[in-house]
């Protein structure tokens, strides 16, 4: 598999449902297209992608604290309507 | 109605297993505003990328900010997921940081992005503690 292999498998993505994976393989196919163009080098295009998979568990991460958070203020309406009625 | 209620919150509760494991903090102020500085300092390093020098500073700053933000994280007690993301962020920024320091003199593309990065990933973090209950 060489670069462009890869690029092709991003290509498929793009018509993806999810714009969150149409996002991310836009954005790899970008890097990839720098690291060609010399415009940023090896070290730093593995960096950067590396950047993919840190930025995407944040994300996770956050999705699930807004979810508890979320629960947790139901939870505390629920109690405090059920003492007042 | 108010005994449904009542059974239905007291379901929910033993539902969750313990209410520790859902415990929510309060709002922090000193915790929004570490986070909001590091989205700014990411936000506003991007315009000095094509200056090398100032960079440097720049992203060695930040990488501080960012290590600062997740040791004040560690030993505040329910914060899994907020931890769990501050490493990955002081990481996203430590690995622009360490160009630096190697003087390696990384191409301005790759400084924008980096610092572009730290910036979407803080402000994901700044919503959830800036939504917490006062």
């Amino acid at each position: 598999m060489n670069f462009q292999d890869y690029q092709q498998q991003l290509a498929q993505c793009f018509s993806s449902q999810d714009p969150n994976i149409q996002t991310a393989a836009q954005q790899a196919n970008n890097y990839t297209e720098m690291l060609k163009s010399g415009q940023i080098n090896k070290q730093e295009y593995q960096e950067l992608l590396l950047d993919m998979q840190r930025s995407a568990a944040i994300a996770q991460s956050m999705d699930q604290a807004g979810y508890k958070e979320l629960l947790t203020n139901v939870i505390n309406g629920l109690l405090s309507l059920s003492s007042l009625i | 109605m108010s005994k449904i209620l009542g059974m239905l919150s007291l379901s929910l509760l033993v539902g969750c297993s313990t209410l520790q494991s859902y415990y929510v903090n309060n709002y922090d102020s000193n915790y929004y505003q570490l986070i909001t500085e590091i989205r700014f300092l990411a936000h506003k390093n991007q315009s000095y990328c094509d200056d090398n020098e100032k960079s440097k500073i720049n992203s060695i700053e930040l990488s501080d900010k960012t290590n600062f933000f997740q040791l004040y994280t560690e030993s505040v007690p329910n914060e899994v997921d907020v931890l769990s993301a501050a490493k990955q962020l002081n990481n996203i920024s430590i690995g622009l940081s360490e160009q630096y320091k190697a003087d390696q003199q990384p191409h301005a593309a790759f400084c924008r992005i980096k610092f572009e990065n730290i910036e979407t990933s803080a402000k994901s973090i700044q919503k959830i503690l800036g939504a917490r209950p006062r």
